[in-house]
């Protein structure tokens, strides 16, 4: 059948998207079921489903937030680091994931002290005429937070004053820019030159680093976002997992003075290790989906993805056909109630729809998902 | 044309007491958050939220701000400083640095003044997140669905959400039609009031304080206006015979929402016939559902109808709810109460084409006929025999 | 210009690399669709199955700016390291391949032309750290595989004294951010690297430690996230089982697709080839009864290109020969003088036609077939097949010994042993076309395959 379709095209490998192409038909947009992987997702702010419980991660006070692999760890933490953004830096967010494994006494908090100088650098570059605003001190300060930036400050200046665009600084520290100014100009270069000439001596130690993006910045709050803990062969198991962020949890208490707060995404079969559990400085919650929510997950995206146009797939469906979501939704096992599954559950429904070329769904495709051409495809 | 109701007159104002309590019983209970207005076309949204920032206005601790975006007026506002308002076009994109400007110098905010004008905005907005201020600031946007999505984007990006950054604040927004997609939590989650048309009482009410010539009418024009406001006011104001000045109001309250072009001639006047004969309809409807009952017999029906749809979502008096499109009832009620008034032959041919075309989908969908019986409006048919 | 190859090659050349005619005969699969979007994935797919061809067609989307790299991955021999340590050392590798393809395939000099400050100070970090020897020299080494112009700039950008780039305490993906800002400033958009090559070390003892290394790579796929960057695994179908397990698959940072066709996909991919080698209208039906040989195809050719190509062949070249379509009576004819070859696995017992699993309940009458088969050939004669098949003797022993049994006692096993061997393999009622009958001499087996 495909091989059909595509013998009217000419010898050469044309390369099109039938999926999107199909979707179109049905009134959307984009594929909502598209990312499965949320870092990579544009309409992550719009569509994303919190939980009630969990919402305490977006509050003011050190919070660890429990779930299973595919629960929406990562999609919450990238919520919550748009959100503080979206503050302006008010509530100043930086994301910590160790990008390797190592046990040495300082090595998150070298880490995080990175991660501190990607984030103030992509703030200096989202409003440059504030750092001309700045005293001398204040200056100096941070220039000497800036040297532990990744390539090197000297590196970094180099590509402030030659790129173009804001976007080529951020994808290349992995870090978004807080205002919407989209072009670098001269105000950039001007800041690039400044910058050098700062005399420089040694870094500045993390909690130094912390005052000085409230006092220049005029930050209220430092949000340290942690995720991606358990990515290493080594944290596996959660005994492992717990002695490696022991350190964090031990400066939780004096961090929460000068309010800052480490927010942790962790696996949930940690959630019962002693180590958390005694702690009273931090507030838990896990993300625990039931049917009602993932059925939420997808008519969400359906929403988006429909430029609002309808919000459940029952829109698309046949008359006799109701509740497409919460069907969807109880097909899973009882393992597989995540989101993740949910929309991967929702993504065969429309291939499904798509390779059959009819116009609406129907039950027939709603119950034979696993039996049609694309479930060729795992 | 009269534009005369696109202005707002305190004094004419009438009921919403129960409104303004859940809104004054949200600013107690909470530090923040926001508050959306949704209602019908003609449903009183926009004079609402007029009233409602003339109460706070009046309030010491609070800083209302309003801003309008569709033409309209409000004399009494008018040497205010805290409201964006204009008699003669819809605010546009490039509108928000000089809204902002306003916005800031009103909340007396610092910011950092930049040499490139195209940056500002976003040292206003950082300006707006780091608000250091006592009051309470209250915004309140009228018609935030119905402006164009850029727009909308934008005011949300560079003004909602960065007001949005601080500890207390307000935000009050009206609404028609499907709901934005919002990116901040506060918006998705904000506390959804609905606008329920007037009572018989309030009808009265309103007329009497229009000083309406009609005032005695007010059990009829209650029931043909459904108690929407602005159809109140419509006929009210109107000196011709009733069912004349309700075909005027049919027309005014349709025509203003759609697109220039669609708004005269013959283009509307199939529009108007379309919508009337969509009126009947008594289910959430689908596309599929009712192309046959708008052009029968027509090869392109499917592509006619989604036209006809995509023009009534844009107009924003058609909306999806669960199962199926939906007319507003602002708009469904005075054109029922005028068709039958009417009594025309093409009234009894849409309703017998809506039979047929009920049973043509009860057959086509055994497991649904139940659903498609009650497509034709049971209390019409026996109206009409 | 390209020329026409001959129709043979078009059927024999099973290794999509030797194909440059791929672009005119690629058949577009579903599993195709899902590797082509843009995120992280594996390919799972018999050896023939096409993996290599689906790589080749990706490798050549040119309108979305994607910079493909090739990375086979190498085993580490000597202390092959643990945990984290392997995954550093094995995208070390696979950036080491990014770096080399973008000096071998991509056109950077065009591309960036004279590039600025950092962009430059960037890739001379790359050639200098990630090459395998000693930059200057590796450009060098490589001129007569690039264009003048290309080994010149390469060596010019090496001379330049650039800001520098401080790597201490950089992170692989870090690196790998790097390596994506040079690609946006060269206009790419998108890095796929591809993971290829497995196969050849799959039979040996390093096999194990390439599928440990595949294996640290996708259980770590989410320290090397970055946006723009996929990794698009083509893996032979034995390793599934195998990385199931891993966290990269089990949290779907990879997605897996089963590389499978259908015979609908199997039919269109002999009508492209046919269509390519003999003419635009060539098509199954003009060289003989298409739904004939199609069915025959579908019940020995199995469901990977392979066996079809093969089968598809000598129809051809019988075609060739007749200079026109062939008639029924002729197809029927070709059918039975080349039949699907009979192939056994020893190990697990198993007699196959092609692709075609033929149930062979006893022991014997897979002996029978064990002992012709090892003597490709020749004709061998009942008592050895007898002997081998009931006794477990490789030689016929003399008369008087032990083991030795009238003929007059075996004669009528043996004989229902063959008929009821020629009843399961045999395509005709009497024909003898795998096991035939030299009158008075013995059997020989036809069409077999080690």
């Amino acid at each position: 059948m495909f091989a059909e379709r595509l013998d009217d095209l000419p010898g050469k490998c044309v390369f099109m998207e039938p999926a999107v192409r199909g979707l179109s038909a049905f009134g959307f947009a984009f594929d909502p079921f598209e990312h499965l992987d949320s870092t990579k997702d544009a309409h992550l702010q719009e569509y994303l489903v919190i939980p009630k419980a969990v919402e305490i991660a977006l509050s003011d006070q050190p919070v660890a937030i429990f779930a299973q692999p595919g629960g929406g760890k990562s999609a919450l933490r990238i919520y919550a680091s748009n959100f503080y953004k979206d503050s302006r830096g008010v509530r100043f967010p930086v994301t910590y994931i160790p990008e390797t494994y190592s046990t040495e006494t300082n090595f998150h908090f070298e880490g995080m002290n990175r991660s501190l100088a990607r984030a103030a650098f992509m703030y200096l570059v989202s409003y440059p005429d504030l750092y001309f605003a700045l005293g001398s001190e204040n200056k100096q300060k941070l220039k000497r937070l800036l040297l532990e930036i990744p390539f090197g400050l000297d590196f970094n200046l180099h590509a402030l004053s030659e790129s173009r665009f804001v976007s080529d600084l951020e994808q290349a520290l992995g870090v978004p820019a807080f205002s919407g100014i989209p072009r670098l100009d001269r105000t950039h270069r001007q800041l690039a030159r400044e910058l050098e000439k700062e005399s420089s001596s040694k870094p500045l130690s993390l909690e130094n680093c912390f005052e000085l993006i409230n006092n220049a910045f005029g930050a209220k709050s430092i949000h340290i976002l942690v995720d991606g803990l358990d990515g290493f062969m080594e944290t596996r198991s959660s005994q492992a997992l717990t002695t490696w962020i022991e350190p964090l949890l031990n400066i939780l208490d004096r961090w929460d003075q000068g309010n800052n707060y480490l927010k942790f995404f962790l696996p949930m079969d940690i959630s019962d290790a002693p180590a958390l559990v005694n702690l009273s400085a931090v507030r838990s919650a896990a993300l625990i989906w039931d049917d009602n929510l993932l059925a939420e997950v997808v008519r969400r995206r359906v929403f988006v993805a429909s430029s609002g146009r309808f919000d459940s797939l029952d829109a698309i469906s046949a008359p006799d056909v109701r509740n497409v979501e919460l069907t969807l939704v109880r097909q899973l096992g009882r393992k597989e109630k995540l989101p993740r599954q949910v929309i991967i559950k929702s993504r065969s429904l429309l291939r499904a729809l798509i390779v059959s070329g009819k116009s609406e769904i129907s039950s027939k495709h709603l119950f034979s998902i696993g039996e049609l051409p694309y479930a060729k495809v795992l | 044309m009269q534009k005369s109701y696109k202005v707002f007159n305190s004094a004419e104002f009438a009921d919403r007491n129960a409104e303004f309590e859940r809104v004054q019983a949200i600013l107690q209970e909470r530090n923040r958050g926001g508050v959306i207005f949704e209602g019908e076309r003609g449903s009183g949204k926009t004079t609402l939220l007029f009233e409602l920032y003339r109460r706070f206005h009046e309030q010491i601790e609070m800083k209302p701000f309003l801003i309008s975006l569709f033409p309209y007026s409000a004399p009494e506002f008018e040497s205010n400083k805290n409201i964006w308002i204009n008699s003669e076009r819809m605010f546009q994109k490039e509108d928000i640095p000089n809204l902002l400007n306003r916005i800031t110098r009103y909340l007396e905010i610092d910011f950092i003044e930049t040499e490139d004008r195209d940056f500002q905005k976003d040292y206003f907005a950082r300006g707006l997140a780091y608000r250091a201020s006592k009051a309470v600031p209250i915004l309140l946007v009228d018609s935030i669905y119905e402006c164009p999505d850029d727009v909308r984007t934008e005011l949300e990006k560079y003004i909602l959400t960065p007001i949005l950054a601080s500890e207390r604040v307000f935000i009050v927004l009206s609404g028609r039609g499907k709901r934005p997609i919002w990116s901040r939590p506060e918006l998705q989650t904000a506390e959804i009031i609905e606008l329920h048309p007037l009572t018989e009482i309030f009808v009265k009410e309103q007329l009497e304080k229009m000083k309406s010539t009609r005032a005695a009418e007010f059990q009829q024009i209650a029931e043909l206006s459904g108690g929407y406001p602005l159809i109140v006011r419509i006929l009210g104001e109107s000196d011709k015979a009733l069912i004349t000045a309700l075909n005027d109001a049919i027309d005014i309250i349709i025509q203003d929402t759609l697109p220039e072009n669609e708004r005269e001639g013959k283009r509307y006047l199939e529009t108007r016939s379309q919508i009337e004969k969509l009126s009947l309809v008594d289910i959430p409807f689908r596309i599929p559902d009712v192309e046959d009952y708008l052009y029968p017999n027509d090869p392109e029906q499917r592509a006619q109808a989604n036209q006809l749809f995509n023009v009534l979502l844009a107009s924003r008096i058609l909306r999806y709810e669960g199962k199926g499109y939906q007319l507003n009832q602002s708009i469904v009620h005075p054109v029922r109460k005028w068709l039958a008034l009417k009594q025309h032959s093409e009234y009894r041919n849409n309703l017998d084409q809506l039979k047929r075309v009920s049973q043509k989908l009860q057959e086509e969908y055994p497991s649904a006929s139940t659903w498609y019986q009650r497509m034709v409006p049971t209390d019409l048919i026996t109206a009409q025999h | 210009m390209k020329s026409t190859p001959p129709p043979e090659s078009l059927f024999h050349t099973l290794k999509a690399e030797n194909e440059p005619w791929l672009d005119d005969v690629f058949v577009f699969l579903p599993a195709f669709e899902r590797l082509r979007e843009a995120h992280s994935a594996i390919l799972y797919g018999e050896v023939g199955g096409g993996k290599t061809a689906m790589r080749l067609a990706l490798t050549k989307q040119e309108n979305a700016g994607v910079f493909t790299a090739l990375w086979g991955p190498e085993p580490i021999l000597e202390n092959p390291p643990t945990g984290t340590e392997l995954t550093h050392q094995a995208m070390r590798q696979a950036l080491s391949a990014c770096v080399e393809s973008l000096i071998l395939d991509g056109n950077l000099p065009e591309r960036l032309g004279e590039p600025s400050g950092h962009i430059a100070s960037a890739l001379q970090w790359f050639l200098r750290n990630c090459l395998p020897f000693h930059a200057e020299f590796y450009i060098q080494s490589q001129a007569d595989r690039m264009m003048q112009e290309k080994t010149l700039w390469y060596s010019k950008l090496l001379e330049r004294s650039l800001p520098s780039v401080i790597t201490e305490q950089i992170s692989l993906k870090d690196q790998i951010r790097l390596l994506l800002m040079i690609l946006k400033a060269a206009k790419y958009e998108r890095l796929w690297l591809m993971v290829d090559g497995l196969e050849r070390w799959i039979p040996y003892q390093a096999g194990e430690q390439v599928e440990t290394l595949v294996d640290a790579i996708l259980s770590t796929l989410v320290i090397f996230d970055v946006p723009g960057v996929a990794f698009k695994f083509f893996l032979p179908a034995s390793l599934k089982d195998i990385l199931n397990s891993t966290s990269g698959v089990e949290r779907h940072r990879a997605e897996e697709v089963m590389l499978e066709w259908s015979a609908e996909d199997l039919q269109a991919m002999l009508e492209k080839r046919l269509a390519y080698a003999l003419s635009k209208k060539a098509s199954l039906d003009s060289l003989c009864d298409g739904n004939e040989f199609l069915n025959w195809l579908k019940e020995f050719g199995g469901d990977s290109p392979r066996e079809w190509l093969r089968f598809t062949a000598p129809l051809i070249a019988e075609y060739q020969k007749h200079g026109r379509r062939l008639t029924v009576a002729q197809l029927h004819d070709f059918i039975l003088q080349h039949p699907a070859p009979l192939r056994l696995n020893r190990a697990r017992r198993e007699v196959w036609l092609g692709k075609k699993r033929i149930s062979i309940g006893s022991t014997t009458e897979f002996r029978v077939l064990e002992y012709l088969s090892s003597h490709p050939g020749m004709i061998c004669s009942l008592e050895e097949l007898y002997y081998y098949a009931y006794k477990e003797l490789d030689t016929v022993p003399d008369k008087g010994e032990t083991n030795w049994v009238h003929k007059d006692t075996w004669r009528g096993a043996m004989d229902m042993v063959i008929s009821r061997l020629r009843k399961k393999i045999e395509p005709t009622p009497e024909g003898q076309f795998y096991l035939v009958t030299h009158h008075g001499k013995g059997l020989e087996l036809l069409h077999a395959e080690a």
